[in-house]
């Protein structure tokens, strides 16, 4: 299943044509009817702040991607200690130099560009991965849900109502440890690898994310079904005998492209949010995972003394969520009819 | 109306009731170790310990035993601990033990409790009052300066991640600075006034914070309400403006807005975990975390319940209040 990359197929027997063909065709015949993923795009590529906030965002996806190539180039890895650069005090004795572009870490010296760099991998990761479990299994269940109605139906929106009266922050914070119990074994005396629990932790992190993340999707999915499923387009396939499967991926699905694109961007940094704030809180990643939740967490302690070595991961995840969110709004912005001019 | 209270009521509870199980499921069938977690890391703790604290815990029983003994204890309270050794009552509604202060976990939740209450509701009035008074001004002078500048702030600052501007804004103006008196719970019996100076910073940074979320709601409802023929009907008897906006636009679109602060107020009880972790206020949320960290399931679980059933009881009073602040809304 591909979602929000190609554009609408053509679908059968459809009357008004609001999501179509070819862009190559569209832009031949010069305008006319335009889909509304294109038009979406107009109007996003017209948005300033939607520019800025792509470039922003666009910026620490290649930060994140050539994260080992930028601290190559300054010459640091992230796990070397500086003992020697560290003062009496525990504080690093310089704020930052042409070996250490953003200065050393308070106590054990690590690179800071390095683990900065580094430290918007996770965010990321995780919120694609999240992002990308919760689209399937959302618009997979929505469809279901508001397709077959009768007792499936019921099912899954009763267990939408459930996950949605408890709270996501505690069962975040239960999940890790019982996994962690489960598949890292932490009976006395066992040996723990470090590796294998921040996996672990990961893991975690991700299924936590999709399985409160995929129920509000999933209803707003259901509620689109429930008003396409009368359309005439619908019903004339179905009327041609056209399998359920094919109505549901080949017809429906193209025309649910719009709100599914709107939710992803919704959602996603609220999952970069989430993760840096989960770890920041201790109950996310740990050691030698690097995120910036983290960073800020032990920072906090030095954050007189040594001020840079907090305000690094704090602009990071300000800078990174911001740009999101604001890029998010704008796009649901551009999907929205009534906002329309 | 009574029926339509009897029927919302049996569905809270019957969602409460799940919930309970969902919990049950997952803390205490789930691969968990409380029986070691109790007995600590130490050289104390052998083998044979564990399995005396296993059976004094019930932990050796079936799981549906097990269940029962919990749902028991929910009830009418049990009683925990094998015959020989010390038994503890765990009165109703018993919510489990906990491993690690080897006390019920009611009463540590409960003690928690008045913390988190006092800072939510702190909180939600702050909030409150800044959405109104903003969404009402923005859509009076809707397209005017003062609208843009109300709407383009409560654009841009809820998508700045919560956690990060509270701990920018207690290092800074609390601790650094020190403008604003350092956060600090005392209880209200104690000292009304220091309970008062210990979390109004709190209180105003988390509902200026919190009330950018609302703003547009409100503002959006206003302007929908004003275009409504009753409020022309209103404006053509010849009342005054203010009047119109207050009592006649202003009324039906508090309405929605009432819906989303009573479920917000329910999910704050635990969702002020980054509030209380960053403020430093030992309430429910932070119960929770350091129970985390002390691996003591028993005490998350109970967070858990609570919570659940928080939930669903701000679900249900919102859902009764609303017939009483939009007279459009008929209860059936």
């Amino acid at each position: 299943m591909s979602v929000g990359t190609t554009a609408p197929t053509p679908a059968e027997g459809q009357l008004e044509a609001p999501s179509d063909a070819d862009p190559d065709i569209q832009l031949a015949e010069g305008g006319g009817s335009k889909s509304p993923l294109k038009i979406a795009m107009t109007r996003l590529m017209r948005d300033p702040v939607a520019m800025i906030s792509l470039g922003m965002a666009l910026f620490f996806v290649l930060v994140a991607v050539f994260a080992d190539q930028l601290s190559g180039l300054e010459g640091q890895n992230t796990t070397d200690l500086n003992l020697d650069l560290i003062g009496d005090n525990t504080y690093p004795i310089f704020t930052a130099n042409t070996e250490h572009w953003f200065g050393i870490s308070s106590g054990l010296g690590q690179d800071l560009f390095a683990r900065w760099v580094h430290g918007s991998r996770p965010s990321l990761i995780i919120a694609v991965a999240s992002a990308a479990g919760v689209t399937i299994i959302g618009v997979l269940l929505g469809l279901l849900s508001g397709f077959l109605g009768g007792w499936v139906d019921r099912i899954i929106s009763w267990i939408i109502d459930f996950l949605l009266s408890l709270p996501f922050l505690l069962f975040a914070i239960a999940i890790v440890p019982i996994a962690v119990n489960r598949y890292a074994g932490t009976q006395v005396g066992d040996y723990v690898d470090e590796e294998k629990v921040a996996t672990i932790r990961f893991l975690c992190l991700i299924f936590v994310f999709v399985l409160f993340g995929w129920c509000t999707l999933a209803r707003l999915i259901r509620g689109e079904v429930l008003s396409l499923r009368e359309r005439e387009f619908v019903q004339a396939a179905r009327a041609l005998g056209v399998p359920t499967r094919v109505v549901l991926f080949k017809e429906m699905l193209p025309n649910m492209l719009g709100p599914i694109i709107v939710s992803l961007s919704l959602a996603i940094p609220g999952y970069v949010s989430a993760e840096a704030g989960l770890s920041f809180l201790g109950v996310g990643l740990r050691s030698p995972s690097i995120s910036w939740g983290l960073t800020v967490a032990t920072a906090q302690n030095s954050f007189q003394a040594h001020p840079i070595y907090l305000w690094l991961p704090v602009l990071g995840i300000a800078l990174l969520v911001l740009s999101l969110s604001l890029l998010g709004d704008a796009i649901a912005d551009a999907f929205n009819p009534q906002t329309r001019r | 109306m009574l029926i339509y209270i009897l029927r919302r009521l049996a569905l809270s509870v019957s969602v409460v009731f799940a919930a309970i199980v969902a919990t049950f499921a997952i803390f205490f069938l789930g691969p968990s170790d409380p029986a070691g977690a109790f007995c600590g890391q130490g050289q104390n703790c052998t083998p044979e310990r564990v399995a005396i604290i296993k059976k004094s815990l019930g932990l050796d029983e079936p799981k549906t035993t097990q269940f029962v003994h919990y749902i028991e204890g929910v009830v009418v309270g049990r009683d925990i601990g094998d015959s020989d050794s010390s038994v503890k009552h765990c009165p109703a509604p018993c919510l489990g033990w906990s491993y690690r202060s080897n006390r019920p976990v009611t009463d540590m939740v409960l003690e928690r409790f008045p913390v988190t209450l006092s800072l939510v509701v702190g909180g939600v009035a702050v909030y409150v009052t800044l959405a109104l008074l903003f969404g009402v001004l923005a859509a009076r002078f809707r397209g005017r300066l003062i609208d843009r500048v109300i709407v383009g702030v409560s654009q841009f600052v809820p998508a700045i991640p919560y956690y990060i501007a509270a701990l920018m804004f207690y290092l800074y103006f609390m601790v650094f600075y020190a403008i604003i008196p350092r956060s600090s719970y005392t209880s209200i019996t104690e000292s009304p006034w220091a309970w008062f100076t210990g979390l109004l910073g709190v209180w105003l940074f988390w509902g200026a914070f919190a009330s950018t979320g609302y703003i547009r709601y409100v503002r959006a409802s206003m302007i929908d309400t004003q275009g409504q023929d009753y409020v022309r009907t209103a404006r053509s008897k010849g009342i005054s403006e203010k009047r119109v906006m207050y009592r006649h636009a202003l009324r039906a679109a508090i309405a929605p807005f009432i819906t989303l602060v009573g479920i917000s107020i329910a999910f704050e009880l635990t969702g002020s975990i980054f509030t209380e972790r960053i403020f430093n206020i030992q309430g429910m949320g932070l119960l929770a975390l350091d129970s985390f960290n002390t691996g003591d399931l028993p005490v998350i679980a109970g967070v858990v319940v609570i919570t659940a059933t928080f939930v669903t009881i701000g679900n249900l009073i919102v859902d009764m209040l609303y017939g009483v602040v939009d007279p459009r809304v008929k209860l059936s």
